[in-house]
């Protein structure tokens, strides 16, 4: 915090803390696309896989339902590692996710698929952190508010762009092509992140919970089970 | 999540409830006479799953804050989960509004208006691209008149917005519901900034898992406003989220505080830096 004595905000700039909006706000904006990558899909994926009125509820029902608990762990984890490495992590790991919904052949797969992506929309929560590291109080409202509205708009990015994608590359499996494509920006997008992010400005300190919350657990039960 | 006194856990463990039952809802709606895409064994198994995560949650709580409720803590280093909570609220009420309301909006103006599937996307877009300068804009208004302030004007704002939308009939020009279904996108988006410019003032070390919280909210808005549009008239369904936002204006009115002072954190040293929140 105290590095930055300028309480202005240039977004032109692309160092500092602005670089760190910047990059922020299209991980999240990413991280939404990857969310939602299946929205405006969905009358394809109907069709292609031949999917009746309730199995189409259900998916978009399990898109949102680990993301209530993955909110609440993602923000005990950026707590406790820091949002370079966590962001890095939930963009590789959500390209991975995104192939293997790509790839759903049944219902059943491309639920648990969907299901699991619903983890993807706690990213989010990482930049919440990050941000309030860079900026003073003066203008941490209105940083937030970039990273939050300008992040947020991924999810219409993908409602307005996917469709094209997918009949660019045409056919039955166009929307295989155009979700897995989100998934390779994500995986690109991650390398690039953990490269250009720092936790703190230089010479601050990244803070951390006192008490270890759920991986001291963790990490016990691991020792248990090595020493079986 | 640490806390401060025996007051902040009681109520830090009624707001971990919402999340547990939300998650219920959502089996109880996957589940057999809904959906039917899970069986009745696997609904009743993740109800007493779900149960026991909860139990375990307010064992891990009393395990991680025993020191505190043991010794106390230092004045320096409290902080008021109040604020948490009410954040949790008004982040409820905007972005679950929004979410639940995006996900409406298109099928509403296709059946008020006749439009096309395609006219009733692009309305519905101009929702979204209200993200771009609202959210900014609420947390703009917050770094510049105070938060709690600007929470409370948003989420007038927001009340009449929902007030004004329930009125909507095939009567109303379309332009006209367009220009009131924006205005009111905007003040539930500045709502969300102006929640979020509050977040990190709060605990520096524990932003992380106070925003997660918060967020989460945000997603059990959203769940239980669709569940409420399942069973309810669009206009009634406005009136409900309008309703729920005056409530969560008289929390915010009542016993929200503005953030003042500094956050005292520990650095690895053992001395205290201190972070200005005001």
């Amino acid at each position: 915090m105290s590095v930055s004595s300028s309480q202005e905000m240039n977004l032109f700039s692309f160092k500092g803390k602005t670089k760190t909006l910047h990059l922020s706000w299209m991980a999240f904006f990413i991280s939404f696309v990857v969310w939602f990558n299946h929205a405006p899909l969905m009358a394809m994926i109907r069709e292609d896989l031949g999917l009746d009125k309730q199995q189409v509820t259900a998916i978009l029902i399990l898109n949102v339902a680990l993301t209530i608990p993955a909110r609440v762990i993602i923000g005990m984890f950026v707590d406790r590692f820091g949002p370079r490495v966590v962001f890095s992590a939930l963009l590789f790991i959500s390209s991975f996710l995104c192939f293997f919904f790509a790839m759903a052949d049944s219902f059943e797969t491309m639920a648990l698929a969907r299901f699991m992506l619903g983890f993807v929309g706690a990213g989010f929560v990482i930049g919440i952190r990050l941000i309030s590291e860079w900026y003073p109080v003066k203008t941490v409202g209105l940083a937030e508010g970039i990273y939050g509205g300008w992040g947020n708009f991924g999810s219409a990015a993908a409602a307005l762009s996917l469709p094209t994608v997918a009949l660019m590359f045409g056919g039955d499996d166009g929307w295989r092509y155009a979700v897995a494509s989100t998934g390779v920006i994500a995986l690109v997008y991650s390398v690039i992140f953990y490269i250009n992010i720092r936790n703190t400005p230089q010479g601050a300190t990244y803070f951390k919970p006192k008490k270890p919350e759920l991986w001291k657990l963790a990490h016990r039960r691991i020792w248990c089970f090595i020493s079986l | 999540m640490e806390i401060s006194t025996p007051q902040d856990l009681v109520l830090y463990i009624i707001m971990k409830a919402p999340l547990f039952l939300t998650l219920a809802l959502l089996t109880w709606k996957l589940g057999p006479g809904n959906l039917n895409i899970l069986g009745r064994e696997t609904c009743v198994f993740l109800y007493g799953f779900l149960f026991v995560v909860f139990l375990y949650q307010v064992h891990h709580i009393f395990k991680v804050n025993e020191e505190a409720l043991k010794h106390g803590v230092d004045e320096l280093h409290r902080y008021k989960f109040k604020q948490v909570a009410i954040l949790n609220l008004a982040y409820m009420v905007t972005f679950g509004s929004e979410l639940a309301v995006v996900s409406m909006l298109p099928l509403f103006f296709m059946d008020v208006f006749t439009l096309t599937a395609v006219q009733a996307g692009m309305v519905a877009s101009s929702f979204a691209f209200m993200n771009l300068l609202a959210r900014p804009s609420g947390g703009y208004f917050s770094d510049k008149f105070g938060r709690k302030k600007s929470l409370m004007i948003l989420l007038v704002g927001l009340t009449v917005g929902y007030a004004v939308m329930s009125q909507i009939t095939a009567d109303w020009s379309l332009p006209l519901a367009v220009a009131a279904c924006m205005c009111c996108s905007f003040f539930v988006q500045a709502g969300e900034g102006a929640v979020f410019a509050t977040v990190p003032l709060i605990k520096r070390r524990m932003t992380g898992q106070i925003a997660g919280m918060v967020g989460a909210y945000g997603n059990i808005g959203g769940v239980c406003f669709l569940m409420v549009f399942s069973f309810v008239s669009p206009a009634i369904f406005f009136m409900v989220i309008g309703g729920s936002a005056i409530v969560i204006f008289l929390l915010v009115a009542l016993f929200m505080d503005e953030p003042a002072g500094e956050i005292a954190e520990i650095l690895p040293d053992g001395t205290i830096e201190m972070i200005k929140v005001s």
